[in-house]
Formats: C-alpha cells, structure tokens, sequence
C-alpha cells in the first residue's frame, strides 16, 4: 500500500519520495531510498540507538518515526554530521575523536553514537562522566565495553570547547 | 494510505472523524514497534505530534494541567518537575535519552500498558484523562480510562487532550525496579504522594496488576498514623505494617521479567523506602 | 587509505609501528557511514528475501502448501527443502542440520520455507501466507534426561561425551583431605551482535553465484554453501562484507544457503535482513551448562584432586558443541595444578534452540564453576582466597590436567598478584543514580553494600585436539606500496590495523593496502575465533612480507653486487650498512614482488580415550577483581569496577588491545547479572532487546587495567598471544563472588537475578 508523495529534508537538502510504503520508517527511508545507509538497523524496536539522528535538533530513534511524518522537519544523519561541523578536515569533531581514541571497533553502533554525542555536547561542552553515561545510556555498543567511546567523548568535548576558545 | 500531519486539535479530530480507523501517531515509541514487528498493520494516520494545543502545560490554580503531547524529556524541566516531582521522576526512568524526545504522556496513557511508568504516578494522583473528538469534549478519572491490559475507554474518533493531576505541596515519591540501570522495562515501581493540606497520602502501584492499582487500605492506615500537627516521626512498626498492606494489594503475575513473589516483595521494600523519605527514619522496634 | 597518523622519532617520522597504537585503516569510512556493512548493500534489480521458521520445537511437517505465496503479487520465489539443488544438510563439525526443514523440525525457529519479493512488506505477506501442517510431537528440552531419550536426530542424542582421567583415581581416598562440593549453573548467553544478520547474492553468467556476507570463515562458507547448492567450490565466491560484531555466531551459516538459492532460483540478486527477534532465533548460542563439582586438598591448601561432571546443552543441532564440550572439559579445573582429575563432560541433543561457539567457548562456563569451588575450598580451609590460588598457581613445566606439559609460557601468579594488588579508584559516591537500581531511584545509601573479589581463568588458543590449522596470507610490493591479501574476517577486533602493522614493521614502508577478504583471491585465513587469528593470519602476513623483503634484499644485492647481509630496510629505502648505497624502496620495486604462504603453527595431538594428549598449542590466562555494589532486599547489583590483568604475550597495538579487555569484560558482566535467553518448553521468552539485556554505558563500569604481562610465547609470531577470549573468562566468575562477598548468599548460578538475592531464592531447577 504505498503512500501519498511527501519530501524529507536530510542534511539540507530536499528528498521527495514518490514510491513509499505504508509503514516505512525513517531509518528504512534513509537507508533503502536515499541512499543514505550511515544510520543502523541493530533492533527497529528503540532499544538499541543504533537509528539515532537528530530531528529538529532532537536525538531520536529513526526506526520510531513514520518516514512519511517526518516531512517538513530537518533530519541530521550521521552522513551530515562533517557538513554541520566542518573544522580542520574532512571528519566532524566527534568522528575524529572517535577515530583516535580507538572507540570504534566493528563500527555498527558509532553512526548513533556519534549523533548522541554531537547532541550531548550542543548542550552542554563538559559534561562529567556520570552525564555523559547517561546520555549515551540508549546506545548500546557490544564491542568496546565504553571505556575507550567515554574517552572519545572527552577529547571531543576538549576539542570543541578549544575551538570556540 | 494517507499521512495527516494536523497542527491543530481541530485539524486532527476531523481527520479521525473522516477515518476513525486511522492511527493516531504521536511519539511513535509503541506505535512504531509494533508497526515494525509486522503485529500492525498501518493504514491512514493523523500524526499529532506538531498540534499546538497539546503541547506544554499550564497550570490553573491548584490543576497542573499536562497536554498530551508533552514529552518525557519535557518534564525534566524543573518548573514542571517542582510541581509534580514523582511524574517528573517517572518520566527520567523510562526508555532513553532518544525515547525521552519523542514518547509522550498521552501516548504512555493511550497505550495502557501494566508497565506504564506514567501509571501509577497519575493514579496515586487521582489523574483525569481530558477527551476530545469532533463531536465534543469529555473527561474520565484515570482509572475509568485504563480498563485493562492494553485497553483504554477512547471512543472511535477520540483523542486525548491533556492530563490533569492536582498540585499538592508535600513530598512525592517514585520508585522502580528493573534488572539492568537504564532502558528497563518496570518489573515493579511504586509511587507515593502526599497530600498535607487533605491529610492524605497516595499509593500508586505500577506492573504489578492489569492495570495501576492503588493501595487504598495502606493509605487508609498511614494517614491515621502520621503526626499531622506535630510532624513527629512515624513508627517503625507502622512502616512496616504499611509496607505489607500495600504488598497486599498488588496483583502480580509471574512472567519472564519476573516472579509474582518477587514483585509483592518488591513492591513492599519499595512502599517503605518511599514513605520513609517522605517522612524521615521511623523510630521504634519494627514488628 | 586516507590520512595516515605519523609518530616522530627522532628527525624521522613514520606510520605507527608493532607495539604502537595505529589508527584502524576502516576507522574514517566507520565515523562517516560509509563503511559498508553486510546490510548496507544495495544491487540494482535486487529482491528481498526472507524465512518462514518453525513456531514449534518439535513437530512432523504433513505438508508444505505455498500456492498462495506464489500467487502473491510481487513474489518471486518461494522455495522449500524439495528445492535444495545440493547437499540437504550443513554444519560445522558434523553435516547435520537441514538447509530447509523436511519431515520435522527440531527447534523453534527452524527454517522451513524461503522467499524472495519486491519489497520487505511483500515478503512478509508472502510468509504469512504459507501454509504448513505441523503434527506437534513431545519435545525433549531437558537436557539431563536427554541420552537416555529417544533420539530427536539419527546421529542421536549425545553430541560427545569426554571423560578425562588423569593422574591417581585413588589419590583423594585418604584421611585428612578437606572436601568441597557444589552444582553450579549457567544461563544461555546470547552474542548479541548490533549487526543484524544479512548479505547480498548475485547470481552470476557462469551459473555459479557471489555472496557478499557478514562472516567469521569464508573458506568453511564457500565450502558448506557449495555443497547444498550442488556447485564446485570456485562457482561460489564468498566476498566478506563489513561485519557488526560476530563473538561467535557467525561461525555457522545462517542465511548463506537460503540467499544463493534464492538468487539462482529467480535470477536476480537477493538481498536478506534478519530482524533482531529472527536474528535470536537464526544464530547458536552459549551452551548452557550444569556442573557438578568436587575439590579435594591438603590442610595447607595443595590441590590434591578434582572431579567434576559437565552437561553442556547443544540444542537441536551440533555446530561446535564436540570442541565446546572437549574446551569445558580440558579446562575445568582452572589453571591450578591438580595432580588426579576426574571430568565427565558431555554435551547433548535437545529441542532447545542450538548452541555452538561464543568467546570463551567452554572455558566461560566452567570458570565460573571452579572460582567458585576455590573459593568454597578457600573458606572450608580457613585460608585467605587469593593465597590458596597462588599456591596452585600453574607454571611453565608443570602438567595439566590433560597430561600436557607446559612449554610456554603462563605467568598464572603474576597474573593473580598485579591484579590483586593494583589499588582500587573505586569510591562511594552521593550521587543516588550510581546505587544500584540506577535511574529507577531504588536505594538510599543504607541500603546498599559492597562486595569485593578475584577470580582467574584460563583456556587455549587456536584450534585443537590435532586439527590442521592454517591461515594462506600473500604480501605484494609494487613501487614502493605494499599490498596484503588475507581473507582473515575483520569482525571488529581489529586485525586490519595489524596486518597494517606488520607490513609496516618488516617491509619498513608507510603506504599498506589491504585487499578485499574473498575466497577467490587467497586461500583460506581460518576463523575468526579461538583467539586465533593474531597467530595464525598475523603470522601469515609476516611471513610473507619477510619473503618478499628476503627477495627485495637479494634482488638489489644482486643489481648492486653487493653482499645481501650488508643490507638493511629502514625509512622506506634499502640501505648498505656498510656502504654509502641507498635505493628508493618504490625504485627497487618497479617490478613487483610477491609471496604467498600458508602458515601453520606447530601440530597437535588428539585426546585419547582418557582426556588425555598434547591437545593445544597455547594457553593464555586472565585475572579479574570486581567490585559491586548490592541492595541486597531489592536484589539490584550495579557493578563499581572491574580491575585486570592478562597474559598477553606482546602488546602489538595497545589502544586495541584496551579495547578488547573492556570489550570481553563487558560480555562478562553482562553474563553474571543480565543476560540470559530464557526458554521454557523449547520456546525463547525474550528475543528482542527489550528484554535480553546487555550493558548499557550506565551498567559497565571502568575497567582498570593493572597489567598486561608480556611475556613472549615462544612460537607466536612476534611473542604475541591472542586477547580476545580471556577478558570474558575471568570476569563473570569475579562479579557474582564479589556478589557472594557482599551478600552472603550461595548465588550458584548466573546470571544473578534480582530475586535470587532479595528471596535468596533457589535458583536451580526453576523453569525460566
């Protein structure tokens, strides 16, 4: 049963979707009709926060929303994330933090938590360790255990208050 | 299959008025689970989340009157949560940071789950569950609302509009229990709120029953025993005895989240530990 | 390759080295999402497929009836057991699970049907629309009444019984002994990889197809794969696609069969997702296990004897129970010496969903089981916990209990002294979400105790008991730039860095390419498990790059005429240490060079019927202390630290090798006080995320690592031992008696449920 046609905005710029289907949710929007694959697919029950992008700024889960609801709000994929903090090269604060504190492992949960982190620090530039466990309680990684991603968040966080600085 | 994206109440009760048949989508947090799990199957929907009139909450008088669009998220905000600190406490208990954003109090009402954490807060506050459809307004108590498991009192075309729970000046509490320290499902979780000006206090017991219960006869109890007037500690042997009354009055089941005897239990250490922070250490020997 | 991270030393500046912390090659395209992973991949014309699984655990099929799915609009193909073109079963160790079930199904969540549609929507209406008659027959999920049950399967309902026998039999039957005895449990432990099960098939010109699949052995794929599609092995090529995570469940195939037929059947590429609720049913699990234990010991603490009886539960199909089974036992008394031993290991058929490897493998189970015995033996002695383990404390040269002798190196005491003597951060905190219960607010600071204890474990490296083990690896230099081809699955763990590392190390160059990981390119890299592929594809690529490095040597001590033993590699150029030559390592390898080697490590031995053999090549051992914190009348744990310290032989890239320590540790948390799959009358309880739970950030608390004893093994390539398994071996044992410490109680059994600490309740034989 498809939907009538509606239009996302994801990283900036427009996406019509002409051939959804009822049901379709953001995460398989992104993933299966506009080529966008950065944000995961590890539950589709928001349990894990592998899905994670911003709406309106908003960290949620894109395996929760209604592709089609979503018109007319801004979506940020992980796949934006350099575009919207576009420092020194090519990768995002975040992502180069992740890369050096060796926080990445397989890799399936960091497009999520890259984007829970970006919003985390948006919102507060140093958050303490007990903050930043809880702001990345809904991600779950089965590889590395925290330690070096808690580390990766420290050196993001030092790195964009410097840049502000 | 249509999506209506409403952005006002009267927008979104006609869209249900022309398909009473179309979901109601807010936050999508149970919605969506179920959508993608196959076990619904989606035809036209009115998406509520960007309506005006039932974001925010506003108080008149002694009512806190909560638009069923607020998020859990949004009630972390501390002029809220200095109103009512037990549903603000609830609402930091339940799901993620990402299901915080976007899960709503009317959604967690509407869903009617016996493990919702809203529940037994709203209960235990006497919450009444304000209605709307094209056709009119009404209004039901919480516990006309949620009639059993996954069951609620909306009509076909209905929609709720807001929660309204009284503003009480005294200590409130929310306790829940879950085997991991976030993203639980409630095993058990009991909320406690006093009310001086009545002399009352209110038990709303959570995942222990088909639907929030109350332990009416705890209540009954304690408020007898509490030094109203002099604000002296309670006794240890009261306490104790309230914990077991309330114990009593849940209903739990055994499931794979676990045992029935555990919840009673549960729910009895719970309801002691949340009237002792409401009044301070008891004195005495316990029974 | 992009942005290479240089370290300086002195004037010079090159990529990161052995010992160093490089930077994963795959890092960038990970933190960017455009890391392809198995479910990533796209194909134009592509289907979806899915699977129609079994709802019961046991039950004949009277009949199969898909002429509505076939009439469903936007179906492709709808395939059952009739269709399979090759082979009708697969399996790891034994070739015994159907491709599609036939006759009858043994597990719930057995595949029965498979079809491929248009869209993911259309697949599902198409599942739902066959029809299959089932006759319900009795199941048999017991596993202690299983070998004496009528068999579920033709090759029967015992998987392997080993008994090992070693030393006296009589050596306890004396006075004076003390004597401990305990049954202890594990739960079943699921892997729980984000990366969902999926791949992509292509079906291709010469008949044959290409699979693009998340995967822990390609070559054991393409092998298996072939066979059930009636294909040579070289018609199936195998590419690795980008892997979420494996930890042992993605040893077996899943969906590998079911996607190349579909994609030979419809002539179009296939693409497949598991949903996590199918992704629980569709992999092997840990295998729960039962054991019974008895310690006996002088006064003063010498270990005299143990004896002990293992059940391991396989599940409806045998995967690696034989080598699960064969691990638990040969490891069951810890690493202590213990001069007799007595251990019956057995591992069972049942309808219970199906159990084979994950990290650990064996060695978790029966870890858990001996720290507690020691413990027990500890306090019946009177004797402090840490003291009696050091005085058992296996060296090099002694004996175990398998009769093999200890060649190598296993710093056990080092291991058990740094750990328990590295001093403690934790602290108590006022911050009410750090009590136990966490956000839920459960605890005030009087309501909660802590506990504190040390636990050890340890288990072999690499494959056993005599199997021929190899990795193929091939090095090519080519103007300067160095190519390695392994078809070693990169599961997370990092061997990409390495290999990168090695290159770098021996060829003395900055710029390394990595080829794709495909059965067509390079022979077979082994699996990805048994804490192997450090060794073995390590040592592989090393290998080959020093052939090639002997052959760049030779060729410009030959166009030089120079004495090759003068020459050096060293910043990229090759240098006369002698002399004043220095030629430009791209100049020097204009023409290409190239070596391919197969590299083995040394043989084994078979158990005989005893239990007895040179069965392993290696053994690595792991300390752990934990503390916890308890609200013993709530039962809710929250763990405050984890301190470590492993045996690792040679520290190859210290961030990953952090990595890996916190990652196991992690696994091991999760399994002493969350996770577990609950079944009950061969029916999984909680298959999703919402309630098999594993640690989120604010369930894992910091892992201190104390030390990481390097002491080279002799044999590995450059001394390094594997580290993935150990960190999850020790760690379980350590929580749940850091809980025994602070509750009192027995706690037999894991993972510890809030009600077995608030009820004390009995936790053994209560049906979950």
């Amino acid at each position: 049963m498809r939907t009538d046609p509606y239009v996302l905005t994801v990283n900036g710029h427009l996406h019509e979707v002409v051939d959804g289907w009822a049901g379709e949710s953001l995460l398989f929007v992104l993933r299966e009709r506009l080529g966008l694959p950065g944000s995961k697919n590890a539950c589709e029950e928001g349990e894990c926060g592998s899905c994670s992008v911003r709406l309106d700024g908003e960290l949620v889960c894109s395996c929760l929303v209604l592709a089609a609801a979503a018109a007319d709000r801004a979506v940020t994929t992980v796949e934006g994330l350099s575009a919207t903090h576009a420092d020194a090269g090519p990768l995002a604060d975040v992502q180069r933090a992740f890369v050096d504190a060796g926080a990445v492992q397989c890799g399936f949960c960091t497009p999520g938590l890259l984007m829970a982190v970006d919003a985390l620090l948006a919102g507060d530039p140093d958050p303490d360790e007990l903050t930043v466990r809880e702001a990345i309680s809904g991600n779950l990684c089965r590889c590395t255990g925290y330690g070096r991603i808690l580390d990766a968040v420290d050196r993001a966080a030092a790195i964009r208050r410097e840049a502000v600085a | 299959m249509t999506v209506t994206i409403a952005h006002t109440l009267d927008d979104a009760c006609a869209a249900l008025a022309a398909d009473p048949e179309a979901l109601v989508l807010a936050g999508g947090t149970d919605l969506m689970v179920e959508v993608n799990r196959g076990d619904r199957s989606i035809g036209n929907v009115v998406a509520i989340d960007r309506v005006r009139e039932l974001r925010g909450w506003t108080r008149e008088g002694d009512v806190l009157r909560i638009g069923a669009g607020m998020t859990y998220a949004e009630m972390a905000d501390p002029e809220f949560a200095a109103l009512v600190p037990a549903l603000a406490q609830a609402a930091r208990t339940i799901g993620s940071p990402q299901i915080r954003a976007t899960g709503t109090i009317g959604g967690n009402v509407a869903t009617a789950s016996p493990a919702g954490d809203m529940l037994p807060v709203l209960v235990a506050l006497d919450a009444v569950v304000e209605l709307r459809s094209s056709d009119g307004g009404r209004h039901l108590p919480l516990d006309e609302f949620v009639v059993g498991v996954k069951a609620n009192a909306l009509d076909p075309g209905e929609l709720i509009t807001a929660v309204r729970v009284p503003v009480l000046d005294g200590p409130q509490e929310f306790l829940k229990v879950g085997p991991r320290n976030a993203m639980v499902i409630s095993v058990a979780s009991v909320a406690l709120v006093v009310d001086p000006s009545e002399r009352t206090v209110r038990v709303g017991l959570g995942s222990v029953g088909p639907v929030p219960l109350r332990a009416t006869e705890a209540e009954v109890l304690i408020a007898a025993r509490i030094d109203w007037e002099g604000g002296g500690p309670l006794a240890a042997v009261d306490v104790d005895r309230f914990g077991d009354l309330v114990a009593d009055a849940a209903r739990p089941i055994d499931d794979h989240r676990g045992t029935a005897a555990y919840r009673r239990h549960a729910i009895g250490v719970m309801a002691r530990r949340a009237l002792v922070r409401a009044f301070g250490a008891a004195e005495g020997e316990a029974a | 390759m992009s942005a290479v991270t240089t370290t300086t030393v002195g004037e010079r500046t090159r990529a990161p080295g052995i010992g160093e912390s490089a930077p994963r090659p795959d890092g960038v395209p990970k933190v960017t999402g455009d890391f392809a992973f198995s479910s990533d991949l796209w194909h134009d014309r592509m289907l979806w497929g899915g699977t129609l699984r079994s709802p019961h655990p046991s039950a004949r099929i009277s009949s199969i009836d898909v002429a509505r799915a076939v009439a469903t609009t936007g179906v492709h193909a709808v395939l059952t057991h009739a269709d399979v073109p090759g082979m009708a079963t697969f399996g790891l160790e034994h070739r015994d699970q159907p491709v599609l079930a036939g006759d009858e199904v043994r597990y719930e969540g057995e595949p029965v049907a498979i079809v491929a549609a248009d869209h993911p929507e259309t697949v599902r209406r198409a599942l739902d629309a066959i029809v299959v008659e089932y006759e319900v027959t009795e199941s048999l999920v017991d596993p202690s009444s299983a070998e004496a049950a009528t068999p579920i399967h033709p090759d029967g309902n015992l998987i392997r019984r080993i008994h090992l026998r070693h030393g006296d039999p009589s050596a306890a039957r004396r006075d004076g002994l003390v004597t401990v005895e305990g049954t202890y449990e594990v739960g079943m432990q699921d892997q729980a990889f984000l990366g969902p099960e999926s791949g992509l098939a292509v079906p291709a010109d010469d008949g044959g197809v290409d699979l693009f699949v998340a995967t822990q052995w390609l070559h054991a794929d393409r092998d298996q794969v072939a066979d059930c599609l009636g294909l040579d092995p070289d018609r199936v090529r195998v590419t690795l696609a980008g892997v979420g995570g494996a930890f042992g469940a993605r040893e077996d195939l899943s969906l590998h069969v079911h996607l190349c037929m579909l994609a030979l059947y419809t002539g179009r590429p296939v693409k497949m997702v598991y949903s996590r609720q199918e992704s629980f049913h569709g992999h092997v699990h840990r295998h729960p296990a039962r054991m019974w234990y008895r310690h006996h010991a002088e006064p003063d603490g010498t270990l005299v004897r143990v004896e002990a009886r293992l059940l391991l539960d396989g599940g409806a199909y045998a995967s690696s129970s034989s080598a699960v089974i064969a691990n638990a036992t040969c490891f069951a008394a810890g690493p202590y010496r213990v001069p007799s031993a007595d251990i019956d290991g057995v591992v069972v058929r049942t309808n219970n969903p199906p159990c084979g490897a994950m990290r650990g493998f064996g060695a978790v189970q029966t870890c858990m089981a001996h720290e507690a015995q020691m413990d027990r033996l500890a306090a019946a002695l009177g004797m402090d916990p840490i003291d009696l383990r050091l005085k058992n404390a296996l060296a090099p040269g002694d004996r175990l209990i398998t009769g093999q002798v200890l060649t190598g190196r296993l710093p056990v005491a080092e291991v058990i002294r740094t750990c328990a003597e590295h001093p403690s951060a934790a602290v108590w905190s006022d911050e009410p979400m750090t009590r136990p219960g966490g956000a839920g607010r459960t605890a005030d600071a009087g309501h909660v105790v802590r506990g504190e204890a040390l636990a050890v474990g340890f288990k072999n490296l690499m494959f056993s008991e005599g199997f021929d083990d190899s990795s193929a690896a091939r090095c090519e230099l080519r103007d300067g730039v160095v190519t390695i081809t392994s078809a070693c699955a990169e599961v997370g763990q990092g061997f990409v860095t390495l290999a990168v590392q090695i290159a770098r190390e021996v060829l003395s160059v900055d710029d390394v390419l990595l080829a794709p990981a495909e059965t067509t390119t390079i022979g077979s890299a082994g699996s990805t498990s048994a804490s192997r592929q450090t060794w073995m594809s390590g040592g592989a690529v090393q290998k080959a790059c020093e052939e090639v490095r002997a052959a760049l040597l030779a060729r410009v001590a030959d166009s030089h005429d120079v004495p090759v033993d003068d020459l050096v590699l060293v910043d990229g150029r090759v240098a006369s240490l002698s002399g004043s030559l220095s030629v430009d390592l791209a100049e020097a390898s204009v023409q290409p060079l190239s070596a391919d080697v197969v590299h083995r490590h040394a043989p084994t031995s078979p158990l005989d019927a005893d239990g007895q053999g040179d069965a392993h090549v290696s053994f690595a051992v792991s300390a752990h202390r934990a503390i916890v914190d308890v609200d013993p009348d709530l039962g809710l744990v929250r763990v405050v630290e984890l301190t470590t310290s492993q045996d690792v032989g040679r520290v190859l890239n210290p961030l990953q090798a952090i990595g890996q320590l916190e990652g196991g540790a992690a696994q091991g948390v999760g399994l002493a006080v969350m996770e577990e799959v609950l079944v009950s009358d061969g029916r999984i309880r909680n298959a999703s995320f919402t309630d098999y739970l594993v640690p989120t950030a604010l369930d894992m608390p910091p892992v201190e690592i104390a030390l990481l004893i390097e002491q080279p093994e002799p044999g590995a390539p450059f001394g390094a031992k594997g580290i993935g398994e150990p960190p999850c071996i020790s760690s379980t044992a350590a929580v749940v008696a850091a809980l025994r410490d602070a509750t009192g109680l027995e706690l037999a059994r894991v993972p510890v449920r809030p009600v077995d600490i608030a009820l004390g309740g009995d936790a053994l034989g209560v049906d979950r």
